[in-house]
């Protein structure tokens, strides 16, 4: 026990962490991902969107593409190599905007409270009301599809669970000890918000960021999938979408990307969880 | 008399955000690059700088922002949601039309998804040691993690294709023309593989939040105390900690109204379902700017109605907040 | 005189993190028809488990009854099958809890809280089962009971909510009400009505009393015999007047001598408050002998190395300590 203590919170969470069997398999499935999704492309050098054989032929039959080609004749196994990179990098960086989004409206309503509060309130029910996923297409059409649309449509509609509950951590630890300590000894509130309360917010809110991730990898995959992305990207969810027609005759080019995502987002929701339970000490015990 | 004045504020909140959505909505639609007449001039394949005036001062794009933003507000304040130029209708009736498919797959959704959710977070949290638990946490992880789209054309695969009992597409066998109680049983064994998909996601999110939250609840002192009585087991859980340990799922299932509609465009557009979400993905595509509009309003309608739904369940299942007022 | 419920050798073990743990270790008392027995000791020291033992309430999976009986109406409770456990839980048998606040659902009206009890055992019908909410209602003195019946916990006070508790727990009219810590979450102006309450009851319907607490002050106003408690033991018990007046375990004397005492004539009123030094060990570091020797001002060696066994002081009067053996030796 001294010992655990004597690591401090941060070290006793990822010993926790380390324990945590399905938390490590999430780890090994994401450095798998990553590494596919890394040096496939390098490794594997077909443009994914080149014509490499017959249309619509099975995977195993022509060694060229062991994962079989889709209803043009293109390289599944390019696709699925290359076709993560628009949707990590996505999704990584939406859900580092509606972080931040999150975290700068939520601590500025938790902490200042009365009218900023009410007035960013209603700023975030606004966008709760709003259908996420209709208004994100709308962006992206209204100004032309690109990776940036996209993320940046992905952002800005996405935040307000980040920022209900960086809100809602500002409301509890604002009245605790050490805050009203720092407020006695004169910091300003600039350095209350950034260096007292925002660090004991962080557990919940890198937990949050992760699922966040992960949702917005699903987002990306299905503005893909509509065929509102970039179309000179290949992405997962873009040959879902181009092949969703052709599912009974060429069932591989749909299934395997859709296992990509599946398996990708399962492996950050593991790795969410993990953290989830390592920050959590009330309930390690069940 | 509280329940009243409830209502009220509730309704002046809801007008207040819709005027907000209006306004955002149609702003944007200005700042974007290009417009109504242009895209119809696109259409049409090229038009005369006569004709193109005149449609410009048709659309009153000849007009100031304001003056334009104006006109629309005050127009969709009496119900005039603008005109489709593709569908050449106006936009209200067309999404009236669509409503109702939307509003069946989500609430059957809805429905599957907060039973089924409840009663396996409920057993599993009642029997901790079953298998039970397992297939919970294992509900979750998939629905969590697989894309709704994805999910449903693989069981679009399983039951349309390799076993085909499902039918595939649309709401209703048009070659069948039935009515009445056959219509109603086309429709919803159509009903079926759309539901089932987009239940999947928020089955596996209820499982587990009942799980959680029932777990809670019969540890608490007044689950005890009903032990305490000598009520049976079953009545200590079904009736006692099940009515506590539903309100958290009510709360969120209020929360992801919006998020379902999400799901639901992309659910219609796998099964062919004449929905709003359908609509809303074809109007965008065509630039039907007046739909787009119209349809962005009316889900930030539905959303509404949805969270005043989840309101007055919550009142009815809490007593707390009920005779407070 | 004919015991009620009698509890013999009663030992209740527990796993935990730190292995196995016996939290009643051997716990035995017996209580008369109409009779009020206190038990008394610091948190943590098997008060509220021997009651939940009693109610077969003892928390699963991790809690078992290992040994011992609890013999109600000559029945054994310890062997009896859950189902029998039930027929008596809130019927015979019935228990009131610290916690007003928290012990009483939120979302269903108290009248029906208390009427579901006398369904489930009586078999009265809807109607039959809300007149007799009422007429408990108006027993324990809540006024308005026909309005209130159909009120919800939230809107009665903490004071009014034990009141509720305690309709509830005499909707059967039980023979033995267990009242745990019953005043311990109220002011002390609602603690003295909650006494009167259940003194009131007791000589009106005769119901035996089981109260525990650590209120040395309700213990004196309300019962007739007393166990105190250690550490999941049994360290002393005895007719109310020789506990309070001739105290023979250094624990119980301890526990006295915390209680505030008034010193009334000339000078300032001031409590003189003392207190027990140290706290309840953790139960899984009790050695081989006396459970209270780490705190005891008069430890010998002897209790470090050896369980001290019962000495019987007086005539239903025993405690379990080495002093006591001492002093008999020497006498």
């Amino acid at each position: 026990m001294a010992e655990e203590r004597a690591r401090g919170p941060w070290g006793e969470a990822w010993s926790v962490f380390g324990r945590n069997y399905a938390a490590l398999v999430g780890l090994g499935l994401l450095a798998l991902v990553a590494a596919m999704v890394l040096v496939g492309p390098l490794v594997y050098g077909v443009d994914p969107f080149e014509i490499v054989g017959a249309p619509k032929m099975g995977p195993g039959i022509e060694p060229d593409a062991p994962f079989g080609t889709d209803y043009l004749g293109r390289d599944v196994l390019a696709g699925l190599l290359k076709g993560g990179r628009p949707t990590l990098i996505v999704g990584i960086c939406a859900a580092l905007i509606t972080t931040i989004i999150g975290i700068t409206i939520g601590s500025l309503g938790g902490f200042y409270g009365g009218a900023v509060d009410g007035a960013l309130g209603r700023v975030t029910e606004f966008f709760q009301v709003l259908p996420a996923l209709l208004f994100a297409m709308v962006l992206i059409t209204l100004f032309t599809p690109s990776l940036l649309t996209v993320t940046l449509a992905i952002g800005v509609v996405a935040w307000t669970g980040m920022a209900r509950l960086t809100r809602a951590e500002f409301l509890r630890i604002k009245q605790l000890e050490f805050v009203r300590a720092a407020r006695s000894i004169g910091a300003s509130n600039a350095r209350i918000i950034w260096r007292v309360i925002l660090p004991n917010a962080l557990p919940p809110i890198i937990v949050s960021a992760t699922l966040a991730t992960g949702t917005a990898i699903l987002f990306e995959a299905g503005l893909s999938f509509l065929g509102l992305s970039d179309p000179n990207v290949m992405s997962w969810g873009m040959m879902i979408g181009s092949n969703r027609n052709y599912l009974r005759e060429a069932w591989w080019a749909v299934t395997f990307p859709g296992v990509c995502i599946f398996i990708t987002v399962l492996a950050i929701s593991l790795v969410g969880d993990g953290l989830n339970d390592a920050f959590n000490p009330k309930l390690r015990t069940r | 008399m509280g329940f009243v004045g409830w209502i009220l504020r509730r309704l002046a909140w809801a007008a207040g955000l819709l005027l907000s959505v209006a306004v955002l909505n149609f702003s944007l639609m200005h700042m974007a690059p290009g417009d109504i007449v242009q895209t119809i001039v696109g259409e049409m394949g090229g038009a005369s700088e006569e004709t193109m005036a005149q449609l410009t001062k048709a659309y009153g794009l000849d007009r100031g922002f304001l003056d334009q933003l104006w006109i629309y507000v005050s127009r969709v304040a009496q119900g005039d949601l603008g005109y489709s130029y593709y569908f050449n209708r106006p936009v209200l009736g067309l999404i009236l039309d669509r409503v109702p498919a939307t509003v069946l797959l989500v609430f059957t959704a809805l429905a599957v998804a907060i039973i089924a959710g409840t009663f396996l977070g409920v057993m599993s949290a009642r029997y901790p040691a079953s298998w039970l638990g397992a297939l919970v946490t294992i509900t979750a992880l998939f629905g969590f993690s697989a894309p709704v789209f994805w999910s449903g054309l693989m069981l679009l695969l399983l039951f349309a294709s390799v076993i085909p009992i499902l039918p595939a597409s649309g709401m209703y066998d048009v070659a069948q023309g039935a009515t009445g109680i056959a219509y109603a049983l086309d429709v919803a064994h159509h009903l079926v593989l759309p539901a089932l998909t987009l239940a999947i996601i928020y089955l596996a999110l209820y499982s587990r939040l009942a799980r959680a939250s029932m777990i809670e609840v019969l540890g608490s002192d007044y689950v005890r105390t009903a032990r305490a009585k000598g009520l049976s087991e079953n009545k200590v859980v079904f009736k006692h900690a099940l009515r506590n340990a539903v309100l958290p799922v009510v709360t969120v299932a209020g929360l992801q109204f919006s998020a379902m509609l999400a799901g639901a465009v992309l659910v219609e557009t796998v099964f062919t379902w004449p929905g709003m979400g359908q609509l809303a993905f074809e109007s965008i595509l065509r630039r039907d700017n007046q739909l787009i509009l119209g349809i962005l309003l009316l889900s930030a309608v539905l959303v509404i109605i949805g969270n005043l739904l989840t309101d007055l369940a919550y009142r009815f299942v809490d007593p707390r907040i009920r005779t407070d007022g | 005189m004919d015991s009620l419920l009698e509890l013999e050798h009663l030992e209740v073990e527990f796993d935990t993190w730190d292995g196995r743990v016996r939290v009643l270790d051997g716990v035995s008392f017996s209580l008369a028809a109409g009779e009020t027995l206190g038990i008394v000791g610091e948190s943590g020291c098997g008060k509220s488990m021997t009651a939940l033992a009693i109610m077969g309430l003892v928390p699963t999976p991790a809690g078992h009854i290992t040994g011992g009986s609890i013999r109600f109406a000559g029945e054994d409770l310890v062997r009896a099958p859950q189902a029998r456990l039930r027929q008596l839980r809130g019927n015979r048998i019935a228990m009131i809890f610290q916690e007003p606040m928290t012990s009483l659902n939120p979302v269903f009206t108290v009248g029906e809280q208390i009427a579901e009890a006398a369904r489930e055992h009586l078999g009265l019908s809807g109607t039959e089962s809300r007149h007799r909410s009422v007429e408990m209602l108006r027993a324990v003195h809540i006024p308005e009971a026909e309005k209130r019946v159909d009120e919800y916990p939230h809107q009665f006070s903490g004071g009014m909510r034990q009141r509720v508790m305690i309709a509830m727990a005499l909707a059967c009219e039980p023979q033995v009400l267990i009242a745990d810590e019953p005043t311990t979450a109220l002011d002390v102006t609602v603690q003295a009505q909650i006494f009167d309450l259940l003194q009131e009851l007791r000589e009106t319907k005769g119901t035996a009393i089981v109260l525990i607490t650590h209120d040395m002050g309700a213990i004196a106003e309300m019962t007739d015999r007393v166990i105190v408690m250690y550490a999941g033991r049994r360290v002393e018990e005895g007719a109310v007047e020789d506990i309070l007046d001739r105290p023979a375990h250094p624990y119980t004397r301890g526990l006295l001598a915390c209680r505030p005492q008034l010193q009334l004539g000339k000078g300032a009123v001031r409590p003189a408050l003392r207190e027990i030094p140290g706290v309840v060990p953790p139960l899984h570091l009790l050695g081989r002998g006396c459970a209270f020797a780490e705190r005891c001002p008069d430890a010998m060696p002897r209790c470090r190395d050896e369980r001290p066994v019962e000495t019987v002081v007086r005539a239903g009067h025993a405690a379990a300590c080495w002093l006591l053996d001492e002093r008999r030796e020497a006498a």
